[in-house]
């Protein structure tokens, strides 16, 4: 069965405030910090939902929603709303409440509304903030064939790192018959030495159990949390069961870009992957927003060297060396000057004889003739913003 | 005193026959005739059950227990409507009970008896 035409709404959690990827997120929400200096990170779910025929989606924003909401309305208003298609953002109205979403729970809570206007058989609700591709017709199969009340997609990771998920143990017919939020010693799957399972924040509900759950939560004193409440009380009283993402079509990637660290090092996997992208995905795309630019234009005396790098249309390089980066749209890069595992997003100018290194440069940054950035980490932590050891300029800055 | 019960309906007679039955079995009872009413009834007093009537003009009940939910976390709320299909309404399922009204009250008595939450709890 497929999802297209299946009665299936999908609620997409939009309002995180991305904390740890400060300054990145110092504007704007974590879904719509850039990623691969040319996309949003919320392209990526919100590709899954389109290729995997998911046309009724609602993105569920709140903190600093202005960029995600104009992204979304510039790059993702393109389904027809004549079929009843489409993917709207829903700023936290506070219609019933005078308060923010107090939970992710409490954020379906509050629009309770769009399910009874929809009254669909099932329900998504994934996360806005992870990299990864999916087919979830994949997902829903399994759900149908299980007859699940929840099916939770989950991945394995090694213990070590587990502790700041949802952890689960699951049975050998794949049902769930533990789930602790953040553990503080997460238990192992059994046999496969020390790794765990790992909730992906990827959900599929029976619209009644979800109801039912969400209700009973809501009349309770809780966090009105998914991983903290809702799934650990579903447990034995429901049919909640696993999809282990391991084994399914592009099973071989998933990250929560959580912070500056995280976040840089999926860039690069970005790029890493460039080389095997197409064999791999074919016709799944990633899609966003993008305006009408000339081609990129590489020129100068001595020309620019280029090497395992990816440069944005409308760029415009003269006499420079660019190695292990992501360049996005309408870069302007002056002679003399080289960068290396960078990430520069749109706009970004930088001036001649630069020297960048290991570098966030956010959108518009301009950097004047001659300076350096990522070589002497000790000086320029007085006037630049560094974490783990990567140099991020914000938004607009100028050095 | 059994607790402090307020039933929130805009019909008259419905009240009157509630407040009448209900402060017979000893229960302290607060009469609203509108959602908006009853919120404020809510906001100024400390009542251990709501009874809460569905067709309204204003703020219905439904908009009512979504309010309840969200500021008196807690709070029992029962439904209660001479109309059983808005039991299919998902925005009526957070209520802890419904009860399709009738002349006789002794399912409701019962709802009220199962659900009202302790003094000082």
């Amino acid at each position: 069965m497929s999802l297209q035409g299946s009665k299936v709404l999908t609620f997409i959690l939009a309002g995180g405030k991305g904390s740890r990827l400060y300054p990145l997120t110092r504007d704007r929400s974590k879904p719509a910090v850039p990623f691969a200096a040319r996309f949003r990170i919320i392209d990526f779910v919100l590709s899954n939902c389109i290729n995997s025929g998911l046309r009724h989606v609602y993105v569920l924003t709140q903190f600093k929603s202005l960029s995600l909401e104009s992204h979304l309305r510039l790059g993702w208003n393109f389904l027809a709303n004549e079929l009843g298609e489409f993917i709207v953002a829903v700023p936290a109205q506070q219609r019933i409440s005078e308060n923010w979403y107090s939970g992710t729970a409490d954020a379906i809570f509050q629009n309770m509304h769009l399910l009874e206007d929809h009254r669909p058989e099932h329900v998504i609700i994934l996360s806005g903030d992870h990299i990864y591709n999916m087919d979830f017709n994949e997902l829903f199969n399994q759900h149908l064939a299980d007859n699940a009340d929840l099916t939770i997609s989950v991945m394995p990771i090694k213990k070590t790192e587990a502790s700041e998920f949802g952890v689960l143990t699951v049975d050998e017919n794949g049902e769930v018959d533990s789930f602790i939020e953040k553990p503080k010693d997460p238990s192992l799957i059994a046999g496969e030495g020390d790794e765990c399972f790992i909730n992906m924040g990827i959900y599929i509900f029976k619209t009644t159990s979800l109801v039912k759950e969400l209700a009973k939560d809501a009349r309770e004193k809780t966090d009105h949390d998914f991983g903290k409440n809702i799934i650990p009380g579903m447990l034995k009283r429901f049919r909640v069961r696993s999809f282990d993402f391991l084994k399914s079509r592009f099973g071989d990637y998933w990250r929560d870009v959580g912070t500056i660290r995280s976040y840089y090092d999926a860039n690069m996997d970005y790029l890493h992957q460039t080389l095997k992208r197409d064999a791999k995905y074919g016709d799944w795309r990633l899609r966003t927003t993008g305006e009408q630019l000339p081609s990129a234009f590489f020129g100068g005396a001595e020309g620019v060297t280029m090497e395992h790098s990816t440069i944005g249309s409308g760029s415009h390089i003269v006499d420079s060396t660019i190695k292990n980066s992501l360049i996005g749209r309408n870069v302007v890069i002056k002679a003399g000057s080289s960068v290396e595992n960078s990430i520069l997003c749109s706009n970004v100018t930088i001036g001649a004889n630069c020297r960048i290194k290991n570098a966030i440069l956010d959108h518009g940054v301009v950097v004047h003739d001659y300076r350096d950035i990522g070589y002497d980490l000790e000086a320029e932590k007085k006037h630049l913003f560094i974490a783990d050891d990567i140099v991020i300029l914000p938004k607009h800055f100028e050095y | 005193m059994k607790g402090k019960i307020l039933i929130i309906d805009d019909d008259e007679s419905m009240r009157e026959l509630l407040q009448l039955e209900l402060s017979d079995e000893g229960y302290d009872v607060t009469l609203a005739e509108s959602g908006l009413e009853g919120m404020q009834q809510i906001k100024d007093n400390q009542f251990q059950l709501v009874i809460l009537d569905i067709r309204m003009p204003g703020m219905d009940g439904i908009e009512a227990l979504e309010k309840i939910i969200n500021t008196q976390r807690g709070l029992p709320v029962i439904l209660h409507s001479a109309y059983s299909h808005f039991k299919e309404n998902f925005r009526t399922w957070s209520a802890t009970s419904y009860v399709v009204k009738s002349m006789d009250l002794t399912e409701l008595k019962e709802a009220v008896h199962n659900n009202i939450k302790p003094e000082g709890a």
